[in-house]
């Protein structure tokens, strides 16, 4: 985590100064999106794995329940909060405050006081294949882990649907479907005939008036 | 917190950019894909990883 926050920030950076200076293209974001989920990818087990060295055990649950149900107020609030501040600033002052926000977050990791947990085996990849072996033996798991990968997934389809929201609010129709991507009316509505009876036009770029 | 709630932020304002820049759904859907597919790579090739090291383990 001391290397992934100082990479997402300076990921972050780039791209808030492309858009800034306006040179942004298309692949640049593409890019940037998979070097930053590359790093995300080591990041989000860091992040798992820290909170044993921080709390008692005895309050693992709570604390697990409490993760949760952040991780998905944050879904839901921050797109919103994301969407005012495009309107207000731009899309570059997100990428410039999510910079500083991982800058931030590495000032406050470097400050924590981890106590050092003791494996058993005494070496960090025999812990690891261990871990591997307990997954192996206990079946939840093997349902646990393919439910995780197909929701970590269809978040990311998700994204698409900015292209029908913002069409939709163009024609008038927006709080409804705004409110339908809010409170998952589900993937069907990628069908085609759901598109031909919603009528939506091809999509064309916005500053093409 | 914040970590998630700035990669959520990062996340809606790529798909604007994106969006803007081009009008182009496939464009958003390959956004989505660079976004998920190194994240999968990762865990995949780290459980691989650890099967060897358990593989390697076992054998010496």
């Amino acid at each position: 985590m001391m290397v992934t926050a100082p990479l997402s920030a300076a990921l972050m950076t780039i791209l808030a100064l492309l858009d800034g200076a306006g040179a942004v293209q298309v692949w640049h974001v593409w890019v940037i999106a998979a070097l930053f989920a590359t790093v995300a990818g080591f990041d989000w087990p860091a992040w798992q794995s820290l909170f044993p060295s921080l709390i008692d055990r005895r309050y693992m649950t709570s604390v697990v329940s409490l993760n949760a149900m952040l991780w998905q107020g944050r879904r839901m609030v921050m797109p919103g909060v994301g969407r005012f501040i495009i309107t207000i600033l731009s899309t570059a002052a997100i990428f410039g405050i999510a910079a500083a926000g991982f800058l931030v977050m590495f000032a406050v990791i470097a400050s924590l006081r981890v106590r050092a947990i003791k494996n058993r085996s005494g070496n960090a990849l025999r812990a690891f294949a261990e871990g591997v072996r307990f997954i192996a033996h206990n079946r939840l798991f093997y349902v646990l882990i393919p439910l995780l990968l197909h929701h970590h997934v269809l978040q990311h389809v998700l994204p698409t649907d900015h292209a029908v929201v913002r069409r939709s609010v163009r024609s008038g129709c927006g709080c409804l479907r705004i409110a339908e991507r809010r409170f998952g009316a589900g993937i069907s509505r990628w069908h085609p005939w759901h598109r031909i009876a919603t009528g939506l036009a091809p999509a064309r770029p916005l500053h093409a008036g | 917190m914040g970590a998630v709630g700035a990669t959520q932020l990062v996340m809606t304002a790529m798909s604007w950019l994106v969006f803007s820049l081009s009008g182009s759904a496939a464009d958003l859907a390959i956004l989505g894909m660079a976004a998920s597919l190194p994240t999968i790579i990762v865990v995949v090739v780290v459980v691989v990883v650890g099967w060897l090291t358990n593989w390697i383990g076992a054998a010496s």
